[in-house]
């Protein structure tokens, strides 16, 4: 199996990754109006100041902790779909050992019948659309 | 307790007819994951249900051990006008409540019962082929321990309208409680217009 192609066409994480992208982007322009308003209030040195300050930093913190897609929860938890997939799949069809090749070479060759990637990724979109 | 001699009540009434079904068939029906109203998906250990709920269920929840036909209609009527659902939650490997599951501190904990209790809403929605809604209303069953299953009921509503001939109704959980990802609850409205209809009289 190729876990590359599976975690590359797996709908659960296109999903995830289009969320992942909304919510940083909700968060930049949030970030952009807080800078435009810090600004602003220190010209005119208003009592506001302090609040926007901290919620400038808690928000520009967010972003940081939150920019790596492969570090967000979700995509961990859209892997382990996929880890659930593959162990009822192989239970369903009495299989005793999944290899999953990845590009770190610790597979290097197998015969095309033995791979079930397009058969998997298959049954696994089937079961994200429910 | 009061709950289950409400449904013994009512199920006694009902049985004295014919043709229709009683309370206690209409659940077996609902459960019954062929008749395509309870949806499930298992997610390492954890394992989520949402389950769709007509109308009728919830008159019946609602009302007393004995009541008016009447009233029960027109409870009915005002549950037409949304559709109802309840998302529930289980460890199948540990047999203790799942809001303990993976919980590493009260903080932990705390922000658990404190995104069930009123995050939820934001983390789910329903999908049809137009729109995307979120729930007007939840409210979450806690379980204090006493129970493996936590459960969230979800009501939405539109103005339109719309909503009650929607095809398909998808449920999207985006879960950031328990970190299992995106998942889809598809519920089909030919499904949900072959539910049989209660025996009340």
């Amino acid at each position: 199996m190729r876990n590359n192609v599976l975690i590359e066409n797996y709908k659960g994480i296109e999903e995830i990754r289009e969320y992942h992208f909304q919510q940083l982007q909700a968060q930049n322009q949030k970030l952009d109006s807080l800078t435009n308003l810090y600004a602003k209030a220190k010209e005119s040195n208003s009592k506001e100041l302090k609040v926007l300050e901290s919620e400038l930093i808690s928000t520009q913190v967010w972003i940081n902790n939150n920019r790596n897609l492969l570090e967000n929860p979700l995509f961990q938890g859209a892997l382990e779909q996929i880890n659930s997939y593959i162990a009822e799949y192989s239970e369903r069809n009495n299989l005793d050992l999944v290899l999953g090749s990845n590009l770190e070479g610790n597979i290097m060759y197998g015969r095309k019948e033995l791979d079930i990637t397009e058969e998997i990724l298959e049954g696994l979109n089937k079961a994200y659309d429910n | 307790m009061k709950s289950i001699l409400k449904l013994f009540a009512f199920s006694v009434i009902a049985l004295s007819c014919t043709g229709r079904y009683d309370v206690n068939d209409l659940h077996v029906w609902i459960n019954d994951e062929e008749n395509g109203l309870i949806k499930e998906r298992i997610i390492d250990d954890l394992k989520l249900t949402v389950k769709y709920l007509p109308p009728e269920v919830l008159a019946i929840k609602e009302l007393d051990v004995e009541f008016e036909k009447a009233a029960f209609d027109s409870l009915v009527q005002v549950y037409s006008n949304q559709e109802s659902f309840l998302i529930s939650f289980e460890s199948r490997l540990e047999n203790k409540d799942v809001v303990y599951k993976n919980v590493s501190d009260k903080e932990d904990y705390n922000r658990r019962i404190e995104q069930l209790s009123f995050r939820i809403g934001e983390l789910i929605s329903l999908k049809t082929s137009n729109d995307k809604i979120s729930p007007s209303l939840f409210h979450y069953e806690r379980a204090y321990g006493t129970s493996k299953v936590n459960s969230v009921f979800l009501v939405f509503t539109d103005k339109s309208k719309k909503l009650l001939s929607a095809e398909k109704l998808d449920i999207v959980f985006v879960d950031e409680i328990f970190k299992t990802g995106i998942s889809h609850f598809v519920f089909k409205r030919s499904d949900i217009q072959k539910i049989p209809s209660l025996n009340v009289r």
